[in-house]
């Protein structure tokens, strides 16, 4: 566990690069980035609440040879000006960094707050680089890692207090193995990372042939290791904190549609809005929680009936609010 | 040729092209020639064009392999920049390029738009567009960010920027005037073309917008309210606008229809915005172009 890895990182890249410019919408210490605005106040702009104008800026301060980054919640970064990233920085391909705070259901915010299509809304665009982080590591080597890329990046991102699981610095369109195993692979991507590592590796003692793999890069998808793995197993599950139809789930779709492999089960959230809760009571209402994968792979593993069922004991009653729900906001 | 001849001449290649395709944005053309011609030949110092006087042929989309044509070639490479918000004025720019010999009027009679890049809602490929801007009130954003970026590079000019009237309905150019504003952008002028159209009609009737003046004032902004087919005032305002410490909106009444007749007419029925010629109508703008 590091502690906001994104606000110190953001510092040293500004720090490392003069053309780099922080632009926010008013949630500049909700997104890390007050340590950058403080410490580069001339390369810092506060554009107000006014994303769609802010988002037009961001395509003329590149358009004159900057690389401007935008950090903010993930609906505010990808849903409200929509437009103007397609027209104005995926259109010409400009170098420009969009960072997407509160991914999903990690919010006790409500509908408005929770981005349950941001993945699908950057990676139906063309040129737009797609990429989710799962931990410090990642947050803390995307900027560095992306900041070559010479057309726009949208990186689902995580702050606070966020959890520590690999050592190697974020490699872009390559994914993570961490565990080995073959008849059934899971994928997973972003925030369940955690849940997932935990989930597989109790179960892996019944299933040793339980695999799982960490997905960062949904577009450009092109991982030739993932690739093997994905046509050797006999099930893949893909593992979402996202809508299925347009995030992970659907880009494995689309690989499988066009390739030979195995048989794919999408656990995320199924085409419905969401409302606000602790994360605890969301992804148990929304079937994202451990109890939900462990059943997709006992079915995965032929284990059918009343055993499997009994994995979800816990969601048959649905948990109330709790007094914490309002918290981190 | 004289700032009057060149608005001439970009009424006359406007009514060609709407006469050869049938159709086209004339009126946005005759409400803004004096515009352009007193920004190309008073105002702007543009630097010399490094766009061929034949566009080449439509290269691609941009991508990770193709950069993607560049329509700012044909402005120079500054100091100052003239960037057309309203892509509808795309023809109006062409023309305008082509009368002051930044464009082969011969070549700009012949293309065709398929495969070429003189499209009727064009992109930032086209000559003269620096943005793609179809989606009303883009533009303005854009040279905003371009605007703080120069001035964090210490770099000389102004950024111009033509507005159409129908754009201040938007919430975002509202945005970006209170940024404009936030900002103290010294190098960013604006002229608002004020034909009073929109696609439905008078937008008076469709959705009427107040007073620019006072609203960009209420923003933060210096304004000018003029007659926008008056060269020296057009000329005069810009001037003043250059010596005024902040941003700086020029408001231009304009006349969509001037120049010809039966524009008026239509501008009485309500169909003003794309010019598709009736048989009367392509008559009378034959002998106005050949007389």
């Amino acid at each position: 566990m590091k502690e906001k890895p994104f606000f110190t990182a953001l510092e040293k890249h500004g720090a490392l690069h003069e053309d780099v410019m922080v632009v926010t919408n008013d949630l500049t210490s909700s997104c890390e980035a007050d340590g950058f605005a403080n410490k580069f106040p001339d390369r810092y702009i506060s554009a107000g609440m006014a994303e769609q104008s802010l988002v037009l800026t961001l395509a003329g301060l590149a358009r004159e040879g900057l690389k401007p980054i935008y950090p903010s919640f993930a609906v505010f970064t990808t849903r409200r000006p929509y437009e103007q990233i397609a027209l104005t920085i995926a259109y010409p391909n400009l170098p420009v960094r969009l960072f997407g705070f509160l991914p999903g259901l990690t919010t006790p915010g409500g509908v408005s707050h929770q981005a349950i299509d941001d993945l699908g809304l950057m990676r139906q665009l063309p040129n737009m680089t797609v990429i989710e982080t799962a931990d410090s590591t990642d947050m803390e080597s995307i900027l560095e890692a992306t900041y070559k890329i010479p057309g726009p990046v949208y990186v689902r991102s995580m702050r606070g207090n966020v959890p520590t699981h690999f050592n190697e610095p974020i490699t872009i369109g390559m994914s993570r193995n961490i565990f080995d195993g073959s008849q059934v692979l899971v994928l997973v991507s972003g925030a369940l990372t955690s849940m997932a590592i935990e989930t597989v590796e109790k179960l892996r003692h019944s299933y040793p042939e339980l695999g799982l793999i960490c997905i960062n890069t949904l577009k450009p998808f092109y991982d030739s290791y993932l690739f093997a793995r994905i046509a050797a197993a006999s099930t893949v599950i893909t593992f979402e904190n996202h809508l299925v139809a347009t995030g992970l789930g659907s880009t494995v779709a689309m690989h499988l549609a066009m390739n030979q492999g195995p048989r794919l089960i999408p656990v995320g959230i199924s085409d419905t809005f969401t409302h606000g809760g602790s994360a605890d009571y969301l992804f148990n209402y929304y079937g994202l929680g451990s109890e939900h994968l462990v059943f997709e792979i006992k079915k995965a593993f032929g284990v059918l009936g009343d055993e499997a069922k009994a994995s979800l004991k816990n969601t048959s009653s649905k948990p109330t609010l709790t007094e914490n729900v309002a918290e981190g906001l | 040729m004289s700032t009057a001849s060149i608005a001439s001449e970009i009424r006359s290649l406007a009514a060609s092209w709407t006469l050869r395709n049938n159709g086209g944005y004339l009126a946005q053309a005759c409400g803004s020639a004096e515009i352009f011609a007193t920004m190309y030949s008073e105002v702007l110092d543009l630097g010399s064009s490094t766009g061929n006087l034949k566009p080449p042929r439509f290269s691609g989309v941009p991508s990770s392999s193709h950069i993607g044509q560049r329509g700012e070639d044909w402005l120079g490479n500054g100091p100052d920049l003239f960037v057309v918000s309203p892509a509808h004025y795309g023809t109006a720019q062409f023309c305008a390029l082509a009368a002051i010999g930044r464009l082969d009027p011969d070549f700009f009679a012949q293309e065709s738009s398929d495969g070429g890049l003189l499209e009727l809602i064009p992109g930032e490929h086209s000559p003269g567009m620096t943005v793609t801007s179809g989606s009303l009130a883009t533009a303005l954003g854009v040279t905003v960010g371009r605007a703080i970026a120069r001035r964090s590079q210490d770099r000389n000019g102004f950024l111009w920027v033509l507005l159409s009237d129908g754009e201040l309905q938007e919430g975002v150019t509202w945005e970006s005037a209170q940024l404009a504003n936030a900002e103290k952008l010294e190098n960013l002028k604006v002229l608002v073309d004020m034909n009073g159209m929109q696609v439905d009609g008078p937008m008076a009737e469709i959705m009427p917008i107040g007073s620019p003046s006072e609203k960009f004032k209420a923003f933060g902004w210096h304004t000018f309210d003029i007659d926008g087919h008056d060269i020296s005032a057009i000329a005069q305002a810009c001037n003043d606008a250059k010596k005024i410490k902040g941003p700086v909106a020029i408001i231009c009444h304009t006349e969509p229809w001037r120049g010809f007749n039966f524009l008026e007419a239509r501008w009485k029925l309500h169909k003003l915005h794309f010019v598709r010629l009736t048989d009367t109508e392509k008559q009378e703008l034959t002998e106005a172009v050949h007389s």
